[in-house]
């Protein structure tokens, strides 16, 4: 078993052991596939998702609306694979913004003891709100739009990146190499970002996986709630959540998004399980 | 151990000032002037202006934080700005069905999740086990609210064992609160049950490969109590750890499941006054589930200290 601060050749001669890890194979396959649709959504005999057509309405699925239509007479599939898009766009940009803010604080608190001491007192401070709650109220603030909900789903998802980061760092600061780049006067962000940045791409990659779906599920209960996207955005929160006053007659309404949007959250949970169990066993103790 | 719960106790200082400032500053960063936010949208001058001097709001961020977090140690949580009633009083109206559904919860899930965990663990590999793991990355992908959703399909519309709706309270009878309270409790454990069943599997995995449990089944004990006295007991540390994470999820799935189940609660409350935008009734709620959340994970602290005389810090 190779340390989590083996330079990245290491991670290179692992590529085919999580290639071909059989929860890795199926989860990304299942994003790939919804990831194909999201981008190809147009091709896939679709109509205009946010068409409304009040003479349709609540229509039973038909050879026109495959799925029949809703309240406004939209066509539910149109919307559902429509839908894709703003749940994927959502959940990579809360993870690279996450990740990003993340890191930079990691690197720092972990390397300076002295910023240590703030830094993560605020983090447990924040990781005492429950992530849940914390973006409700962030998104409650403003009127909701794609940027606020990307920023307020960002906020409570930084201090997990920021421990984790801030534990590599401070394992690895410790070792030969680091004391040995000092020695020769290597300059302090060099060190960083060169020598101990790399050691975390793996438990990172692993991470980031888990907080885009951690995102997607938070964002889609967001929507549900009314506090998420803006309802003219055909999103699967937003769909289940006008579907859900016609459960009883039209449960189809709520069905479809629900099924589009656990077998993404299923897909991106497998690869990020099986990339965990292949990249570093030890990662799981870290989380 | 007095030091080490006092000491437990001062760290958690930090952690409560953290949150007060977040929770406080969350309707002072919102934009706009909050006077003219919580006044609405008809409101005239004259009443704004009363709005601001009788919350202080003309006065400098860092005083208004103290009269805020002054009030609030007298456990004054303010006023909703559209009822007129005191926030702590608007909460405690709405606890017991909040509080019911928690309970079940944590008893459904760890009665199922602990035995199940630790079955899986002493057989890993075996169809059970690999059953488990299956079940716990659905229940890890399907939404609270989906859930939710499907179990009202079946049991209720379906089969119509249940009712779809509503919350009873076990004053009004137990037959009538449990069947209320059945699908609520299972959609909301079962996340909270795979979690907890995932990390006694892997605890109680972990212990077997001991030393002690070689010794033990040397000297001729039943597999059986192998399990249960030797690793299980061995391995409730982590246990104990994630049942006190995953109350986080059981609060953001609270406020959810209410939603869904159309429970009169504490979630249901704070999702009305997100949506109406009453700041005072947000903050109040947040408090209180962070306030709650610390609480379980510093009782859960002090715990280990009592089940296992190793730990001393």
């Amino acid at each position: 078993m190779s340390s989590l601060a083996s330079p990245p050749v290491a991670a290179k001669r692992r590529l085919p052991a999580f290639l071909t890890h059989t929860s890795v194979l199926v989860g990304g396959l299942l994003i790939l596939s919804i990831a194909l649709m999201a981008i190809a959504a147009p091709l896939l005999g679709t109509v205009d998702p946010s068409r409304i057509e009040p003479a349709m309405r609540l229509k039973p699925p038909s050879e026109l609306a495959w799925f029949g239509t809703d309240l406004f007479g939209r066509d539910v599939y149109s919307r559902a694979v429509y839908g894709a898009r703003s749940s994927i766009l959502i959940g990579l940009c809360v993870a690279a913004a996450a990740l990003t803010a993340g890191v930079t604080l990691g690197l720092v608190t972990g390397y300076f003891r002295w910023v240590d001491a703030v830094v993560m007192r605020v983090m447990d401070g924040l990781m005492a709100i429950p992530t849940f709650l914390l973006a409700i109220a962030l998104v409650s603030l403003t009127r909701a739009s794609v940027g606020t909900v990307v920023v307020a789903l960002t906020i409570p998802e930084i201090p997990r990146v920021v421990r984790l980061v801030r534990s590599v760092v401070l394992t690895v600061r410790e070792e030969p190499f680091v004391e040995a780049a000092i020695s020769v006067g290597t300059s302090t962000p060099k060190i960083l970002l060169r020598h101990i940045l790399p050691s975390t791409y793996a438990p990172l990659m692993v991470l980031g996986t888990y907080i885009c779906a951690s995102t997607i599920l938070i964002e889609a209960g967001l929507s549900f709630l009314g506090t998420g996207l803006p309802p003219e955005i055909p999103s699967w929160g937003n769909m289940i959540s006008e579907g859900r006053t016609f459960f009883q007659v039209a449960p189809r309404l709520v069905f479809l998004p629900s099924l589009f949007l656990a077998l993404t959250v299923l897909g991106i949970n497998l690869l990020g399980d099986g990339l965990r169990d292949t990249l570093d066993p030890r990662i799981a103790k870290r989380m | 151990m007095l030091s080490f719960v006092a000491k437990r106790l001062l760290g958690l200082v930090p952690v409560i000032l953290v949150v007060s400032v977040v929770v406080f500053l969350l309707l002072r960063l919102s934009p706009g002037d909050p006077a003219v936010v919580i006044a609405g949208d008809n409101a005239d001058a004259a009443t704004i202006e009363r709005i601001r001097t009788s919350l202080g709001l003309d006065r400098p961020l860092i005083t208004q934080f103290f009269i805020w977090a002054g009030a609030l140690l007298q456990g004054d949580l303010g006023v909703s700005i559209f009822s007129n009633i005191p926030v702590s009083e608007l909460i405690l109206q709405r606890l017991e069905p909040t509080a019911s559904l928690a309970l079940t919860t944590l008893v459904f899930a760890i009665v199922v999740a602990v035995p199940l965990g630790t079955i899986a663990g002493a057989t890993a590999g075996s169809w059970l086990d690999r059953g488990l793991m299956l079940v716990s990355v659905l229940g890890f992908s399907i939404p609270v609210f989906v859930l939710g959703y499907c179990l009202i399909y079946v049991f209720s519309l379906q089969m119509r064992v249940l009712p779809v709706q509503g919350f009873a309270s076990i004053r009004d009878g137990v037959g009538p609160f449990l069947s209320t309270i059945a699908l609520p409790t299972v959609t909301l454990g079962l996340a909270y049950l795979v979690l907890i069943a995932r990390i006694t599997r892997a605890s109680v995995l972990e212990m077997m490969g001991e030393d002690f449990i070689r010794t033990a089944r040397a000297k001729g004990v039943k597999e059986r109590l192998v399990v249960t006295r030797h690793a299980l007991r061995n391995a409730a540390i982590p246990i104990l750890t994630v049942i006190g994470i995953g109350v986080a999820l059981l609060i953001s799935g609270v406020v959810v499941i209410e939603t869904v189940f159309n429970i009169p609660g504490v979630g249901r409350l704070v999702v009305d006054a997100i949506l109406k935008r009453d700041y005072p009734v947000i903050q109040g709620v947040i408090l209180m589930f962070s306030g709650v959340y610390v609480l379980v994970n510093l009782a859960i602290d002090i715990g280990y200290a009592f089940l296992d005389p190793r730990v001393r810090y």
